[in-house]
């Protein structure tokens, strides 16, 4: 690696220039650190006596590595995000132990080793309920589901074009277009296709409401409850196309009442009756049910 | 009694922290919280919830030096710091950069992993559990704040 960090690789035109105004000038270069995951795992007494050690005595004597130990554990001490406490569901649900050895695997290929083995899990049918928070009542009786709760076909509007691709230059994308295409495949039959498709577009396009609405609505249908739970409370949290607002409460209410949570499903299905929008009769039909199952 | 899901709830945070300090990033973090809740399911007729979230813990630490057995810590020391030049070279303008008060955590890390440690932002990313556009934009803001703010005391 080189010693002049100006010179490195992978420096787009803006950072350059504001680190040549900054005049930055490297004390030496960065890869004579210990890598920085090792900070926090010497105090914490989870490295082996030695290694812990030589990591001490590297932040004995650097104190830019000094700093950046203090500010990883007030980063570190962060709740968990949206993001991962469904990627940790969906993980939990796929009945998987986490693969240890495809840690490094995930490093090494970044996002396509991770879409590709978690794409499989998010959509994979399988053949016992798994241990997922929320998940087990649903699949034990599915007959419980009232059937005014019909899982039919997002409405998908035209237009929403997302530059956002995640590890890649920005380019125009026609979402709509590809998550049509997964629907169609989901509504003749082909359910773990459909959704593995999708959750390829929602791992390449995070900020796309239609695409995690398309994906919650497919693992609905799939009978993943508790996926589709998590995917569409993503959904709901994006706030990229306003119009699906319904449309994602819908879907969602659905997602709650299978998974066992009336009271939360009651209030959104509530507010999508009274919005009076295309999905305001399904909806008041819906908490009607609600509460007379509770009655 | 409490159920899996309660505990589930209420200990999630906790093991997540947990696990991402003795990983020292939030995606194997992420990994290791769901084996030891996988764990925790498969075992939670025969565990007494009151010793929660000490058994999480403890199953977390074990993930973990399990983790670091598995890596090449060799690889990840570089070099050995003991025999490492001394530091006292140490140039007051990166230090001064780098401690600047008007930084936020967050920010200075980003500043570090990517200058000095010279990390690409999508490994950022996933050692914070941040998006690239996240990253990206904790940078854009650290260097502004920086130029601007360095302009004012040296102006």
């Amino acid at each position: 690696m080189t010693n002049d960090p100006l010179s490195r690789p992978g420096l787009d035109a803006d950072e350059t220039e504001a680190l040549q105004a900054l005049g930055w000038r490297p004390r030496s270069d960065g890869s004579a650190c210990p890598d920085s995951s090792l900070f926090l795992a010497a105090e914490d007494g989870a490295l082996d006596d030695g290694l812990a050690e030589r990591v001490r005595a590297h932040l004995r004597t650097c104190a830019t590595c000094q700093l950046l130990a203090k500010d990883l554990a007030v980063v570190f001490a962060e709740d968990p995000t949206e993001a991962e406490i469904a990627g940790i569901g969906v993980r939990i649900s796929a009945g998987q132990e986490p693969a240890r050895q495809s840690s490094s695997l995930w490093i090494g290929l970044g996002g396509l080793a991770l879409a590709a083995g978690l794409i499989w899990f998010l959509v994979m049918p399988r053949p016992t309920p798994p241990p997922v928070p929320d998940s087990q009542v649903a699949r034990a009786t599915p007959t419980a589901v009232p059937s005014v709760f019909v899982v039919d076909r997002p409405a998908i509007p035209p237009g929403d074009v997302d530059l956002t691709v995640r590890g890649e230059a920005p380019t125009q994308v026609n979402l709509p277009n590809q998550i049509t295409a997964a629907l169609d495949v989901a509504d003749k039959g082909d359910l773990p296709a459909a959704g593995a498709q999708l959750a390829a577009i929602v791992q390449k396009h995070p900020s796309s409401r239609s695409a995690a609405l398309a994906l919650g609505a497919v693992q609905l249908r799939a009978n993943q409850n508790a996926e589709a739970t998590a995917t569409l409370d993503r959904a709901r949290m994006l706030k990229t196309d306003t119009a699906l607002g319904d449309e994602v409460d819908w879907y969602l209410g659905i997602a709650l009442v299978r998974t066992g949570n009336r009271e939360r499903a009651r209030t959104l299905l509530d507010g999508v009756c009274k919005r009076s929008g295309a999905r305001s009769v399904n909806a008041c039909s819906g908490v009607a049910e609600i509460d007379r199952i509770a009655r | 009694m409490a159920t899996f899901d309660e505990v589930y709830r209420r200990h999630l945070p906790t093991v997540l922290r947990v696990a991402a300090r003795v990983v020292g990033r939030r995606d194997v973090a992420e990994e290791i919280t769901a084996d030891t809740f996988l764990e925790l399911y498969r075992q939670f007729d025969r565990i007494d919830v009151d010793r929660l979230p000490g058994w999480l813990l403890t199953v977390v630490r074990n993930r973990a030096i399990d983790y670091w057995r598995r890596q090449q810590t060799e690889r990840l020391l570089v070099q050995d710091p003991v025999t490492a030049p001394a530091r006292s070279d140490t140039r007051p303008s990166e230090q001064h950069l780098f401690a600047h008060p008007a930084l936020k955590p967050i920010h200075r890390v980003c500043l570090v992993l990517r200058y000095q440690h010279g990390l690409s932002r999508e490994e950022i990313g996933s050692r914070l559990g941040l998006t690239d556009t996240q990253v990206r934009g904790h940078l854009q803001y650290a260097l502004t704040l920086l130029r601007k703010n360095l302009v004012t005391q040296t102006g």
